[in-house]
This record gives C-alpha cells, structure tokens and sequence, in this order.
C-alpha cells in the first residue's frame, strides 16, 4: 500500500483506539498493528519474526471472534 | 501506468438508540480499511500482505468490541443474531489466510493474487448477509 493509504488507515486506527480508551477496553491490539502498519512502511519491508507476529495476532483475534456466541 | 486500488470500505452501524456513544464511534470507523485489489502491475508482496493483515487486526479489534458489548448486554439483543451472520463469513477466512501466506512465502503470485481477490469477494458478502440482518455495512469499491 502506498503511504497516504497508509495514513489514512491509520487516522482511521486512532479513532478506533481512541473510542476504545474511551470506553476502557483493551488497546494494545489496534495499537501494536497501528505501529507496525507504520513501521513496515517506513522500512519498505517485514522481517520473518515481524510477519510472524502479526499473523499470530491475527489468527488469534480471529479465532477468538469467530467463537460461538454467549447469550 | 495507473495503479489501481480496491478501496474497501467497510462501516458498521447498529440499530436501537441504545448504543453507547464510544461504541457508535467504534462502528462507524471500526472496519474502515483499504484493501488493494491484487493485480500484475500490483502484485502480493510479503510486505504489502503483512501491511494488509494489520489493517484487519484493527477491524477484527472492533468486531470484538462490538461482540463484548453484544454478551454484555449493552446493547440491543438483535446484535446476537447480525454478528452471528457475520461470523459466517469471517470463518471463511482464516483459510484463505493460510493459503495466501503458503503463496506469497512461495513468490506464487498467480495464486496469491486470486486468493486475495476472493478475500474481497467475502467481504463483500459480509456486506450483504449483515444488511440482510439489519447491519449497515457499506463496502465501497474505488479507484485510487
């Protein structure tokens, strides 16, 4: 993606940060990919230890959405 | 040459005037993300896959906030229902996932290209079994 993407993407990760901070919810997720969203593309590219990281998160946070619902 | 970009953009919004303020914050911009459509001249890179997969982690840290707040009872109980049909489709991901990295550690771009392209196919798809369940989520393709 090139960087004013990036930038938008971002703005629109800090508002979510933000109203989550609000609201006392957990920040460090949205946070962590925020930084690494800007970090990658300040370096141009990833390490192996960066792309397994993020896709840990990833799977993790999808696994734990996709879980059934508690009524 | 012109680049050409997928902008998808993804925003939820629930019904019932129950809704906690920083929640409707959260699902207006929650699930805003640019996803590029994969093309030659716009290949899957190792670098532009890990970009991607962060951006989803921001999305997927708003569904989640949304589904707390849904068992919590915060707001109203037609939420169970609108993220169950959501869900439908984001367990169709997590396969793809996989598939996607395999290809680009492999340089595969032929495949990893289709497979991305099916990625936005399923959130297009999410647009409309949630709309179905009475959740706005409008997926916004564009030209950047």
């Amino acid at each position: 993606m090139d960087p004013m993407t990036i930038i938008a993407l971002v703005a629109k990760g800090l508002a979510v940060v933000t109203a989550l901070a609000e609201a006392g919810k957990n920040v460090v997720p949205a946070v962590t990919a925020i930084k690494n969203l800007v970090k990658s593309t300040e370096n141009g590219t990833v390490t192996d230890a960066e792309v397994d990281a993020t896709d840990a998160q990833l799977d993790a946070m999808l696994t734990k959405f996709d879980l059934p619902l508690v009524r | 040459m012109r680049k050409v970009l997928i902008a998808a953009l993804v925003s939820l919004s629930l019904a019932g005037c129950a809704t906690p303020q920083w929640l409707q914050t959260v699902e207006k911009v929650v699930s805003a993300v640019t996803l590029g459509g994969a093309t030659v001249s716009n290949p899957v890179t190792r670098s532009r896959l890990n970009q991607m997969e962060n951006a989803m982690i921001v999305v997927v840290a708003g569904l989640q906030t949304w589904r707390d707040s849904c068992e919590q009872h915060v707001i109203p109980a037609t939420c169970f229902d609108q993220i169950a049909q959501v869900q439908v489709y984001t367990r169709k991901i997590p396969p793809y996932l996989e598939q996607l990295r395999a290809f680009v550690k492999n340089n595969n771009q032929v495949n990893a290209m289709v497979v991305w392209n099916e990625v936005l196919k399923i959130i297009a798809t999410v647009k409309a079994g949630a709309a179905a369940g009475g959740v706005a989520i409008s997926v916004d393709p564009g030209v950047i």
